[in-house]
C-alpha cells in the first residue's frame, strides 16, 4: 500500500533509487513474514470433514460426501428429497454413520439406497426388527442401509459394506408443513445441529463436530427449490442465503446464488401473499386407498385490540448457558431489550437468567416503571454466556412465582433449546402452567426448534424463531402484536350431518392473531363445508367451503404424522410405553412413516463383502453451527516485534545512506 | 537533509512507533492485567462470588495455575478474545473437565516447554489446590478435529495455538495439553487415560 502510494509520486527520481529499494525490501520482509503461515498438514481431498477411526483410534483415509436437497413446495406442504453420497476411499470394506437433523415437523416417508447401478428400496419396519436385519446384513457382507430416528428430530443414516472405492447414495424423502404467520410463509431446512447439553451422562448422539475454522472447508450441499404457492405471491427471499429466483406470481424456481451452500447454517425461505385481505381459510384434500384426508388452514385476521382486558405480567427467562456464547447471546440480549421496550406502564415483569444455576432480577414481579426498567436493562446488558443448561429449575421458579388474578401472566422463554431432558420440561409446563401462557423465542444459527415449538404448544403460546440480529426488532414486534390482540379460545370444529372425522391435534389450540390453525382430518366422506367456532370472548364463527376436488399429495401422511405427534406427546407426559407403542407403530407402518418405533431398512440380496475381509466403521463429522469454535489463541505479538526490528533496521540504514550521500555532496 | 529524505525517515519512524506501540500494548495488557487479576483472586478466595478485576470487566478469575517455579497465572471465565488478552480463559463447559485456552505468544508460551509428567498446581475458588501432571500432549487440526472437554471431570485440557513460533495469528493448528490429577494418575495407569481419549487422533 505504502509503496504504491509513494512510487507513483513524480518526485521519485532515479537519484533516490537506493532508499526506495531499501524501503521496498523492508516492505517485502514485512509481507513475507505475514505469509509464512503454517501449512504443515496435508490438505484433505475435497472438504476434509470426515473423521474415521478403526478400533485402536487410528485415523483412516477419509470418505467424500455430497448432499443434494430438492424441495418441492405445494401450498402449505413441502416435500423434500435429500440425497447424500458416501464414497469409501479406503482399501477396506467400510461402514459409514452420519447424524443428520431434519425439520422438527418432518415426516420421513421413504429411503432408497443406490450402489453403483443398483437401487435398493427401503422398507418401513418396526425399529428393533429393522436394526436386527441391518446388523444381520452387515455381518453377512450384504450392502445395507438403515435410517433411524433418535431424539425427536435427530436421525442417523448407517450404510454398511461399502466396497473399497465404491460410491453409495442414500435418498431420503420427507414432507413437512410450512410455517405461516399472517401473510408470511416460512420454510426452514436444518443443515447442521446444535450440540446438546446433557445434564448427566447419557448417549452422545451429536457425533464428532467439524469446526468452523475460516480455513476449513465445511460440508457442502446443492440445493434446489420449486415453489407452487397456490396463489399469487411476491418473489421469495431468504434471511440465510443469497438466492437466484426465477418465475412469477405463484410459481418459482429457486436456488442459492453460490450454487453450493456450506452446511454450517440452516436454509431459510420466506414468501408473502401478494394481495392480502382475502379469505384466509383454505382446505386441502387427498384420497388414499379409499380414505379421505383433509387439511384445514385458517389464519384469523389481526385487528387492533379495542380494549385491554387485563394488565400483563411478563416473566422473561433467558438462557445464558455455554451453547449461547458468541452471536447467540448478543441476539438474546437484543431480543430481551426489545421486549422490555414493549412493556407498558401498569404491566409487571421480571427477568430470570439461567445456566448451571439460575437467578431472578427481582424477588417478585415488579412494576414496569422507569426505575425497574433501567435496572433490568443494565442487568441484561451484563449477561454473558457460560456453563451448563439447567433449564428445569429456572422454569419451575418462573411458573411458581406468586401470581395475582388481576394480571395476565405471560412467560417469555429466550433460548437455543440445547437440552436433552425435554420430556421433564414438557411435563413441568403441563402441570404448572395454570392460567399462564408460555411463549418461546428461538435464538442462534441452529436452535432446537422441536423443543421450542413443543414447549410453546404445552404452554399454549407460540414459538418465534429469530435467525439473526437484523430480525430481532421485527420478530419481537410481531410477537407483541400477537400478545396484545384478542385470543380466540375454545375453538370447535363442526361437521355437516353424516360426516365423521378423526381430527389431529385433538385439542384445538388457542388462536393468536396471524397465527394459523392447522387441523388434519380423516373423513368417512368429503363434506361440502366445515364450520369453526370460538370465543374472543364474543362468539366467533367461520365457515370454510371445500374447493373443487384437486388432490394434494402429502395430506394423508401429514394426518398420520400429527397422530404420531399426539401419541408422542402422551408419552412425554408420562403415559406408559406399552399403551402407546402399538398404537404408534400401527399408524407409522400403515402410512410408511419413520418414528421412534419404526425405521427404514434397505438390504441388498447378494453379499458384496467376502466374509473374511474386516469391516471398519467411520463417523462423518457434522459441520459445527456458526458460533461454536476452537478459541483463537495467538495475539501475533511476535510478528509485530519482528516487524518493529525490521523497521528500526531500515531506519538506521536510511540514516546511514543519507549521511554518506551528504558527505559526498 | 533533503525534504524527500526527511519524509522517508519520518515515515519509517512513524511506522516503527505504530508497530512497536501495538506490540507493547499487547504485552502490557497481558502482564499488567495479571497483577490486577491477582487482587481480584485474593478477594474471591476471601469472600467467594465473582470479582471482576476492574469495574467494567465482563470476566472474573476462576482459578490460579502455578508452575513448579511458583509462577502464577490467573485463569479467567470465558475464552472470548477480550478475556484472553488479559489471561488464559476457561471455555464454556458443557460437562466433563475444564478446557482452558490461552495465547501461545503470551500466557501460554510456557506450554511449549511442558513435557509428559511435568507438574502444575491449580487452585479453584474454594481455595483447594490440586496437583496435576501432564498426561499427554497433542497437536489438533481445527479443520478436522473437534474440541471436546475431557471426559473425566477432574481432568484439565490446556489449549493454545500451534506452532509456537508461527509468525502470524490465525493458523488452523492447536496444541492441546491434557492434565490429570496426580493422585489418580499414579494409581490408575490405564490404556485409556494414556491414549488421551476425548481428542481425536491424528
Amino acid at each position: 500500500m505504502t509503496i504504491r502510494l509513494l512510487a507513483t509520486r513524480p518526485g521519485a527520481a532515479p537519484r533516490n533509487a537506493l532508499p526506495w529499494a531499501l524501503l521496498c525490501l523492508a516492505a517485502l520482509l514485512l509481507s513475507a513474514t505475514a505469509h509464512a503461515l503454517p501449512r504443515d498438514t496435508p490438505e484433505e481431498p475435497g472438504s476434509g470433514v470426515f473423521l474415521m477411526f478403526d478400533d485402536d483410534g487410528q485415523e483412516m483415509p477419509a470418505t467424500l460426501l455430497s448432499t443434494d436437497v430438492d424441495i418441492r413446495i405445494s401450498g402449505p406442504v413441502a416435500q423434500v428429497t435429500l440425497v447424500q453420497s458416501f464414497q469409501n476411499e479406503g482399501a477396506l470394506f467400510s461402514e459409514g454413520r452420519y447424524v443428520f437433523p431434519l425439520p422438527e415437523q418432518a415426516a420421513v416417508t421413504g429411503m432408497t439406497l443406490t450402489v453403483g447401478e443398483r437401487r435398493i428400496v427401503g422398507e418401513i419396519q418396526p425399529k428393533q426388527e429393522a436394526k436386527r436385519r441391518y446388523q444381520q446384513a452387515k455381518r453377512d457382507g450384504h450392502r445395507a442401509g438403515l435410517v433411524e430416528q433418535h431424539h425427536s428430530n435427530l436421525f442417523t443414516t448407517s450404510v454398511a459394506n461399502i466396497a473399497p472405492g465404491e460410491r453409495v447414495e442414500v435418498t431420503l424423502h420427507y414432507s413437512q408443513t410450512v410455517d405461516v404467520q399472517g401473510n408470511d410463509f416460512r420454510l426452514r431446512v436444518p443443515m447442521t445441529l446444535t450440540p446438546r447439553y446433557q445434564p448427566e451422562g447419557g448417549e452422545n448422539l451429536s457425533g464428532p463436530f467439524h469446526s468452523p475454522d475460516s480455513s476449513a472447508a465445511p460440508n457442502m450441499a446443492r440445493l434446489r427449490v420449486e415453489l407452487d404457492a397456490g396463489q399469487s405471491i411476491l418473489p421469495p427471499d431468504s434471511g440465510s442465503h443469497d438466492l437466484d429466483v426465477d418465475g412469477a406470481r405463484g410459481l418459482y424456481r429457486i436456488h442459492p446464488s453460490d450454487g453450493l451452500v456450506a452446511m454450517d447454517r440452516d436454509f431459510l425461505l420466506h414468501w408473502r401473499i401478494a394481495n392480502a385481505g382475502q379469505s384466509r381459510g383454505s382446505l386441502f384434500v387427498e384420497t388414499v386407498n379409499g380414505e379421505h384426508y383433509a387439511l384445514v388452514m385458517l389464519t384469523p385476521p389481526s385487528q387492533p385490540s379495542a380494549t385491554r382486558a387485563l394488565p400483563r405480567e411478563t416473566l422473561f427467562i433467558i438462557d445464558t448457558s455455554g451453547s449461547m456464547s458468541g452471536a447467540s447471546i448478543r441476539q438474546a440480549r437484543a431480543s430481551l431489550l426489545e421486549a422490555l421496550a414493549h412493556l407498558r406502564p401498569g404491566d409487571r415483569f421480571n427477568v430470570i437468567e439461567f445456566n448451571s444455576v439460575h437467578h431472578a432480577l427481582f424477588e417478585a414481579p415488579s412494576p414496569a416503571d422507569e426505575v425497574h426498567l433501567q435496572q433490568a436493562r443494565r442487568f441484561v446488558a451484563g449477561l454473558e454466556a457460560s456453563g451448563g443448561t439447567e433449564m428445569l429449575p429456572a422454569l419451575h421458579t418462573a411458573l411458581t412465582m406468586p401470581t395475582d388474578a388481576e394480571y395476565l401472566r405471560q412467560v417469555m422463554f429466550i433460548t437455543d433449546g440445547a437440552v436433552t431432558n425435554e420430556d421433564g420440561i414438557f411435563s413441568l409446563i403441563h402441570r404448572r402452567l395454570g392460567s399462564a401462557r408460555l411463549f418461546t423465542v428461538g435464538i442462534g444459527s441452529s436452535p432446537n426448534s422441536h423443543f421450542m415449538r413443543k414447549a410453546a404448544q404445552f404452554g399454549r403460546g407460540t414459538f418465534t424463531y429469530i435467525g439473526n440480529l437484523q430480525e430481532v426488532s421485527k420478530a419481537m414486534n410481531d410477537l407483541f402484536v400477537k400478545l396484545e390482540n384478542p385470543v380466540i379460545r375454545d375453538v370447535q370444529l363442526t361437521l355437516p350431518p353424516g360426516v365423521e372425522a378423526e381430527v389431529w391435534p385433538r385439542r384445538i389450540p388457542d388462536l393468536y392473531a396471524s397465527e394459523p390453525l392447522l387441523l388434519t382430518l380423516k373423513l368417512n366422506r368429503v363434506p361440502e363445508y366445515l364450520t369453526l367456532t370460538g370465543l374472543t370472548p364474543a362468539p366467533w364463527e367461520q365457515t370454510l367451503p371445500l374447493p373443487e376436488g384437486r388432490q394434494h399429495p402429502g395430506i394423508a401422511r401429514l394426518w398420520a404424522r400429527n397422530k404420531i405427534e399426539a401419541l408422542n406427546d402422551r408419552l412425554a407426559l408420562g403415559e406408559p410405553e406399552e399403551v402407546i407403542r402399538p398404537l404408534l407403530t400401527d399408524v407409522a407402518l400403515e402410512h410408511s412413516l419413520m418414528s421412534r418405533y419404526t425405521s427404514f431398512v434397505a438390504i441388498e440380496r447378494t453379499p458384496s463383502r467376502p466374509l473374511d475381509e474386516p469391516l471398519i466403521r467411520e463417523d462423518i463429522a457434522n459441520t459445527l453451527p456458526d458460533g461454536l469454535a476452537w478459541p483463537a489463541t495467538a495475539t501475533g505479538v511476535d510478528r509485530l516485534w519482528r516487524q518493529a526490528v525490521v523497521l528500526a533496521l531500515t531506519g538506521l540504514l536510511l540514516i546511514l545512506v543519507f549521511r554518506r550521500r551528504r558527505h559526498r555532496g | 537533509m533533503a525534504r524527500s529524505e526527511r519524509v522517508l525517515l519520518g515515515l519509517v519512524l512513524g511506522l516503527l512507533i505504530l508497530v512497536a506501540g501495538k506490540a507493547s500494548w499487547i504485552e502490557a495488557k497481558a502482564w499488567v492485567a495479571q497483577a490486577l487479576i491477582a487482587r481480584a483472586w485474593e478477594r474471591t478466595l476471601a469472600e467467594g462470588g465473582h470479582h471482576p478485576p476492574w469495574p467494567w470487566a465482563d470476566t472474573w478469575p476462576v482459578a490460579r495455575l502455578t508452575d513448579n517455579n511458583g509462577k502464577d497465572l490467573y485463569i479467567l471465565e470465558s475464552a472470548s478474545g477480550q478475556a484472553l488478552a488479559f489471561g488464559p480463559g476457561r471455555m464454556a463447559a458443557t460437562g466433563g473437565g475444564w478446557v482452558v485456552a490461552g495465547h501461545r505468544d503470551t500466557h501460554f508460551r510456557f506450554l511449549e516447554g511442558l513435557e509428559k509428567d511435568d507438574r502444575l498446581s491449580l487452585q479453584k475458588a474454594d481455595g483447594g489446590w490440586t496437583r496435576y501432571r501432564v498426561a499427554a500432549t497433542k497437536v489438533a487440526d481445527t479443520r478436522r478435529d473437534s474440541l471436546q472437554p475431557p471426559e473425566d471431570p477432574q481432568a484439565l485440557a490446556l489449549v493454545t495455538c500451534y506452532p509456537f513460533d508461527a509468525s502470524a495469528a490465525g493458523g488452523p493448528l492447536r496444541y492441546v495439553v491434557r492434565m490429570e490429577p496426580v493422585a489418580r494418575a499414579e494409581s490408575v495407569v490405564s490404556a485409556e487415560t494414556l491414549s488421551g481419549r476425548g481428542y481425536p487422533g491424528r
